[in-house]
């Protein structure tokens, strides 16, 4: 039970114009997985996003933090927010101020730190996501990617124990993409939670311990990237494409290339020591 | 607008304590209005606008482009001043009759009139020096250590941060709309504009309700509380608008009104 951080039960959720966007949701996440969350558009997952962090409250069933229950009271709910932090996918939205600075110095500040405190952790933070040099321009001077960094700096600085990323890699070039994915890398290093929306299947199943398919506001899978991506039923229900290295992988199986006794690779480089060792071999 | 904003983070003096250019902004205005001296007002336009220019490091085109803005204005305003009755003055310059009216220009209304321009100049060089040296978030540090009630200094903020916000998506609207031809005849043009002030309308109740979702996920709770940016305070620059100040005010009370 200590293992999960964040858990739901039976979790129903309705907008108030009636629509169910969440329906019957039961999830348990680690603590210290990277958990990716895929599904098509208004499958759900920024709903499911903004219950972990008690902006939305339930219709029905409830969200577990550390195994004790989320009271929608102010004080359990700041201890939540603390603890549970969302990036936004639109950085627009995020981003009230019209300072870096004091953009991301907001969530520090809420938690009621000493100053100097809320300072090393803006700074840290904005070093963290690469845009330190941007920290005496306004907001609205920055590109869009920019503005993606600094919403990120925003939660980083709160430094939770769960961060939540609403489609990170969304509008940032492949440099920055790799960067932020190392940054990832680091913080679950350092122990924290991370569950991130993605449409990208590759870096899914390249990155994360553990996969949650969504669609029309149910769970309908679960588990390690392998397990999901090799059960064919759920892909072929979601129209979920499987990543390409299982692809080449199993093409390769299938025309005696690789046997079968090979574990399947999770990324690119590893396929590719895998062939490369099957030649020498040759 | 939007270049005075851009000016306003990137001169040579950002870096300066954004209070100090507050007090000399205000400070050199008051002494420009209470002088009431045509003396005082030259000056203060000329200091302003050397200090901009040559040490800001505005471009003097538009700092010139900027100041014959209100100028126009100005003029207009201050030629029904110096076009009065002159019926029973004595220094009248030039006079016409019109019905029982006699109008013209006397040597004091000129006067006065100039005194009036140049104040008024000389007020609106202070106020360009501030908005051009220093961003809207200083001056609400500012307002906020002068104990502006706090309402309206996060008002200021969020308008401020959403002008560019709503700016953006109008544009974005605006060629969209274009694109598939909406602004190719007039009709058409009114329709389109229509609808691009409706939805932007409608965005930003959107807006605002998502802005008020993300805050909350961090903690707000009523209060908009930000770092401030602290800047290093100068006892040498307050010692300079002072002695600045007082030579305004002697200059003004020797030559006070000539010129």
């Amino acid at each position: 039970m200590g293992d999960y951080i964040l858990e739901t039960q039976n979790l129903v959720f309705e907008y108030p114009d009636g629509t169910k966007a969440l329906d019957d949701v039961s999830i348990k996440i680690k603590k210290g997985h990277k958990v990716a969350v895929l599904g098509s558009n208004g499958a759900g997952k920024s709903t499911l996003f903004l219950n972990f962090n008690g902006i939305f409250r339930p219709k029905q069933g409830v969200v577990r933090f550390k195994g004790e229950v989320v009271r929608y009271n102010h004080r359990s709910l700041c201890a939540l927010r603390q603890k549970v932090g969302v990036v936004f996918q639109d950085p627009e939205t995020q981003l009230f101020s019209s300072s870096v600075f004091q953009e991301v110095s907001f969530g520090p500040m809420n938690l009621n730190l000493h100053k100097d405190e809320v300072i090393r952790r803006v700074n840290k933070a904005l070093v963290q996501t690469g845009v330190e040099e941007l920290k005496g321009r306004p907001t609205h001077f920055l590109s869009h990617g920019q503005k993606k960094r600094v919403s990120i700096s925003d939660i980083l600085a709160m430094e939770p124990e769960v961060i939540i990323f609403d489609e990170p890699t969304d509008c940032l070039d492949p440099k920055h993409t790799l960067q932020i994915f190392e940054l990832f890398e680091q913080l679950n290093q350092e122990g924290t939670t991370i569950i991130f929306s993605t449409h990208d299947v590759d870096l899914a199943y390249a990155w994360a311990d553990e996969i949650i398919v969504m669609q029309n506001g149910r769970v309908i899978g679960c588990g390690n990237p392998i397990e999901v991506f090799s059960d064919n039923v759920l892909l072929e229900q979601t129209e979920l494409l499987t990543p390409m290295v299982m692809d080449i992988f199993s093409e390769l199986k299938l025309s005696g290339f690789l046997d079968e006794n090979n574990e399947i690779p999770r990324s690119k480089d590893k396929l590719l020591e895998i062939i490369r060792n099957k030649r020498k071999s040759n | 607008m939007i270049t005075i904003d851009r000016y306003a983070y990137c001169n040579r003096l950002k870096q300066t304590n954004p209070m100090e250019k507050f007090i000399f902004s205000l400070l050199t205005s008051g002494v420009c209005l209470v002088m009431n001296s045509m003396t005082v007002s030259v000056v203060v336009v000329i200091m302003m606008g050397c200090i901009s220019v040559l040490y800001a490091r505005i471009p003097t085109k538009f700092y010139i482009k900027l100041l014959s803005l209100p100028l126009i204005f100005l003029i207009i305003s201050v030629l029904t001043i110096i076009i009065t009755n002159v019926a029973g003055h004595k220094d009248v310059l030039f006079s016409m009759d019109i019905f029982y009216l006699q109008l013209g220009i006397t040597s004091s209304s000129i006067r006065y009139g100039m005194s009036l321009l140049l104040k008024a100049l000389g007020v609106v060089s202070c106020q360009y020096f501030l908005s051009l040296t220093t961003s809207i978030n200083d001056i609400i540090s500012v307002l906020k250590r002068l104990r502006m009630p706090v309402l309206i200094l996060e008002l200021m903020s969020l308008i401020y941060r959403f002008i560019f916000v709503l700016m953006k998506i109008a544009n974005e609207i605006y060629v969209s709309q274009d694109s598939r031809m909406g602004y190719a005849r007039l009709k058409r043009r009114f329709i389109s504009m229509g609808q691009l002030i409706s939805v932007l309308f409608v965005r930003t109740f959107k807006r605002s309700k998502d802005l008020y979702m993300a805050m909350e996920s961090r903690g707000y709770n009523g209060e908009l509380r930000v770092l401030e940016e602290e800047y290093p305070v100068s006892v040498k620059n307050y010692i300079l608008i002072a002695c600045v100040e007082l030579l305004l005010i002697l200059l003004g009370s020797l030559y006070g009104g000539m010129l």
